[in-house]
């Protein structure tokens, strides 16, 4: 039976779904199964991929975060800022560790016929992209307006001193060039794909937050495989898993210098400017994930942190 | 074979008169059948939920609703009396006053049908009474109308925005200078027309200019709103299309209380009007969506046999050029626009034929406003043409004399689509102007 | 047969009656989202998915509506004084068509693969919690059985009309 894996982007290098799914079909057909690669959301967009994942018709399927918060909204504390210190902590808490809280998510998603295959990384952790100004400190950001999601991160740019204005993406160019935000809070990697580098020329990685995907597999399929195929599966999703990793690291390494290249200036945190930032994130924890989970995290982090 | 059955299918279903939507729905279902492929019927709730679950359409039934109200509340007769004070009085009057209403109500109404319905009942008798054959003046209504969804707010533009993932406001502002390049090259084709045929000037008002230009302003003011708003970024066009159904309440509110007096009569008025455009609104939204059901399930056939890339890559193999590939595809389009409702063309094609355009280097909303205006062009091109039906209904003009008349009209229409497909910048300079477009 | 058709209309009024409610509360969430943004600065999570939500029932019981009064677009229309012979193939038509697209739908709503409920879209739904308004999906997600049974009825009442007129 061939293995269907969806992706929403386009096969392009720079979007760690498309080389997730490339890695993991790769690893599958050098033992000998078959596996496609669907790509550019043409088997639907992210609920029509669970959806097909859950039904069995469709084996992997690379998605948003958010398909996981509809089920547990536990899944909001791995990406919280400043809950861990990097990528590699972040991957450190989540693949190398069992935890109570990982185990509900996953319990969450099995019950939905999804197995999670992997949370991948797609590059560096989130900063601040703006057209005008560079930024040091909390200071800095002053009267800037950044494009917020919805109204949690409109609390956490409060807390920062700063509006959030909630802008749908197709629209964002049009909204900087206008005036109607400055900016957004994002991983490098989205600025780049989207080319916002042409207007948004100044970055600072503030650290705040790490951003994954969610690697799905159909749990009917894969529980009703054979010995051999679930090891190759499983082998196949550990090598992809291991691979993003190191992917991650290298891709956030290479983001700085592509913005650099793309002619943004990269801006670096002034002393203290970090512990500002950290203090004031974290006075919005309970409205950015489930606020009685808050220690579990917490304790989690302690744990994984090198 | 299969694809033939399912051809007999829906042409059997089509003749006995079974709606376009259900049909195409059916031979989804009979697609993914027949080519082993029911399993994956499993996505369709999902598909059909997702499908019309997207914050981009939400502006679709607030412009349809606004332009209902708009036409209830009598501003159509309002426009038109403006067009006639600003250029009935040339030789060939009446055409221009049909292309210059439709430029106006363009910018109220984001649907060519809804337009197309609106002036046909006033200006076709009045065409005939001055002595204008009764085919041109029907053929220049239903060519003028595809104005409508050019000039923004626009539907088609809506379905695509939300499809492609491109903005709404970058293609609403692409689509202002072809809309209005369409009506100088409507307004060049009447002149011709009006001198060889004889036809006279001189059209004019009962009212005064000032209370026709003062009755117009308000209306006038929706199209500034909407475009200005959502043009320079001040509102999302759904925001728009919210403030557009707003203004258009207190407008026929206003108009009910001129022309009725008492307050009370112009409430009971309005809330009548608005509940008959609410009713109107619901049914046509839904008539829409089961169109999008029919069409999602046919594209996820395609995703999965990967029709899209295969396309991507004959592209890339043939070599063909970004503007060679995007004429082919263009014409492909239109000849499906020529049997196909425009909305139907739209989803099935679009996502299947433009994203190898867009690898090719083509602008998106380039594209996408050309691919908007080549669908539109859909509802005036025989043999089945949703303006034409409409025309010929409304005016007792019959379809097949109409579908005569409508060709030299579709043959302006198509060399400026040509025009705008080899010449981006038409599209594009008032959107980049704007900072819409890189 | 009479009860079929009166059925059909008494749910009717009820489907146009709610989905004009929620078309007037869509324009109402749409408008109170921009007093919210501008006159607030605060723009709320919820008002864009609550917006969405009434669309999809606004549109989908229009859809009914449509279907009951034959709104929705046709290329041929079959005339109210056709042939008997005529009037009944264009029913035969109707019901197969109607059939073949909504059957699998509401299969599909109900079950997953091998008849498996768990793996329905229903099911499924009713564990989802949406996002803003923190609405359990399978309330949302409703309206397509509803529509389906709906237009089932109103396509049993045709059926009824065309026996009873014969
Ligand atoms: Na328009
Ligand atoms: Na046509």
């Amino acid at each position: 039976e061939e293995v269907k894996i969806a992706v929403g982007c386009p096969p392009v290098p720079a979007c760690s779904d498309w080389v997730y799914a490339e890695d993991l079909a790769a690893s599958l057909r050098d033992a000998g199964m078959e596996a496609t690669v669907f790509t550019g959301g043409s088997l639907g967009k992210d609920p029509e991929i669970v959806d097909q994942l859950s039904q069995g018709l469709l084996q992997f399927g690379l998605t948003n975060f958010v398909m996981i918060n509809e089920v547990d909204d536990t899944i909001l504390g791995f990406l919280a800022p400043y809950m861990f210190d990097d990528m590699d902590h972040f991957f450190r808490a989540t693949q190398d560790t069992e935890s109570d809280l990982m185990a509900g998510v996953r319990a969450s998603m099995q019950a939905q016929g999804i197995r999670i295959a992997g949370l991948p990384g797609l590059g560096g952790t989130m900063g601040v992209f703006n057209a005008t100004t560079p930024i040091t400190s909390v200071a800095d950001m002053e009267g800037l307006r950044l494009r917020a999601i919805d109204a949690t991160q409109i609390e956490l740019f409060k807390q920062w001193g700063v509006q959030g204005v909630v802008v749908d993406m197709p629209e964002f160019s049009g909204a900087v060039q206008q005036g109607i935000v400055d900016g957004y809070f994002n991983p490098p990697v989205v600025a780049l794909i989207f080319r916002h580098t042409e207007f948004l020329k100044h970055y600072t990685d503030l650290g705040a937050g790490t951003p994954f995907r969610s690697a799905l597999m159909s749990a009917d399929w894969y529980d009703g495989l054979d010995d051999d195929t679930r090891a190759t599966v499983d082998a196949a999703v550990a090598t992809a898993n291991e691979n993003n990793r190191a992917w991650t690291a290298e891709a956030a390494a290479g983001e700085i210098e592509g913005l650099k290249s793309a002619g943004v200036t990269v801006s670096e945190l002034e002393d203290g400017a970090l512990d500002d930032f950290k203090a004031r994130s974290q006075a919005a924890w309970d409205v950015l994930m489930p606020a009685d989970e808050i220690e579990a995290f917490r304790a989690l982090a302690e744990r994984t942190r090198e | 074979m299969v694809w033939i059955l399912l051809a007999l299918f829906a042409l059997a279903a089509i003749l006995s008169g079974v709606a376009i939507s259900y049909v195409a729905g059916a031979a989804a279902v009979m697609a993914f059948v027949l080519t082993d492929h029911a399993a994956y019927l499993g996505i369709l709730p999902q598909r059909i939920f997702s499908q019309i679950d997207v914050f981009t359409f939400l502006a679709m039934p607030l412009f349809i609703l606004a332009g209902d109200a708009m036409t209830r509340g009598g501003v159509t007769r309002v426009l038109i009396d403006l067009a006639m004070l600003i250029v009935g009085r040339f030789r060939g009057g009446l055409g221009y006053v049909n292309v210059a209403s439709s430029v106006f109500l363009a910018g109220i109404s984001g649907s060519a049908v809804a337009d197309a319905a609106a002036t046909t009942n006033t200006l076709v008798p009045a065409m005939k009474e001055q002595g204008y054959r009764a085919d041109f003046a029907a053929a220049l209504t239903a060519a003028s109308c595809v104005i409508g969804p050019i000039i923004p707010p626009s539907i088609v533009m809506i379905f695509y925005g939300a499809l492609m993932n491109v903005s709404v406001a970058a293609l609403f502002a692409g689509g202002i200078v072809p809309g209005l390049l369409m009506a100088v090259f409507l307004f060049a084709y009447n002149f011709l027309v009006a001198r060889r045929e004889g036809h006279p000037g001189g059209a004019t008002l009962d009212a005064s200019p000032l209370s026709t230009i003062l009755r117009a302003l308000p209306a006038l003011a929706i199209p500034v709103t909407i475009v200005a708003g959502i043009v320079f970024g001040i509102v999302t066009p759904t925001e728009a299309a919210g403030i557009a159904v707003a203004i258009t309440v207190v407008l026929i509110f206003l108009y009910a209380l001129i022309d009725n007096g008492g307050v009370g009569a112009a409430f009971r008025t309005t809330v009548a009007l608005t509940s008959g455009s609410v009713e109107r609104t619901v049914m046509l939204t839904g008539s829409i969506f089961m169109i999008l059901f029919a069409a999602a399930v046919f594209g996820y056939l395609m995703g999965i046999l990967q029709v899209p890339e295969q396309i991507a890559a004959l592209v890339q193999n043939t070599g063909l050029t970004a503007v060679s590939y995007l004429l082919l595809a263009s014409a492909v389009m239109f000849l499906a626009g020529m049997v196909m409702d425009v909305t139907m063309a739209l989803v099935l094609l679009v996502p299947v034929l433009i994203p190898a355009a867009i690898a090719g280097g083509a602008d998106p909303v380039h594209v996408g406003v050309v691919s908007c205006l080549n669908l539109t062009l859909g509802l005036i091109s025989p043999p089945f043409g949703g303006c034409l039906m409409v025309v010929s209904a409304a005016s007792g003009v019959n379809y097949m004399r109409l579908s005569l008349a409508i060709l030299p009209f579709l043959a302006v229409q198509v060399a400026l689509l040509v025009v705008l497909i080899l010449v981006p910048d038409l599209t594009l300079a008032l959107p980049r102007a704007l900072g819409l477009v890189p | 047969m009479t009860l079929m058709i009166g059925a059909s209309a008494v749910i009717d009024r009820a489907c146009l009656f709610l989905a004009k409610l929620a078309l007037t509360a869509m324009v109402a969430t749409v408008l109170f989202q921009i007093w919210a943004r501008y006159g607030l600065d605060f723009p709320f999570s919820w008002t864009e998915e609550l917006a969405r939500y009434l669309m999809i029932w606004a549109g989908l019981l229009g859809a009914t509506c449509a279907f009951k009064r034959r709104l929705d677009p046709v290329v041929v229309t079959v005339p109210d004084d056709a042939t008997q012979m005529r009037q009944l193939m264009a029913l035969g038509a109707l019901v197969v068509t109607v059939l073949i697209f909504l059957v699998p739908v509401l299969y599909y709503v109900l079950f997953g693969p091998d008849m498996n409920v768990q793996r329905g879209f229903m099911w499924r739904s009713s564990n989802r919690i949406s996002p803003g308004l923190g609405l359990n999906m399978a309330l949302v997600g409703s309206i397509i059985p509803l529509t389906c049974v709906v237009i089932f009825v109103h396509l049993a009442a045709r059926i009824a009309e065309v026996g009873r007129r014969a």
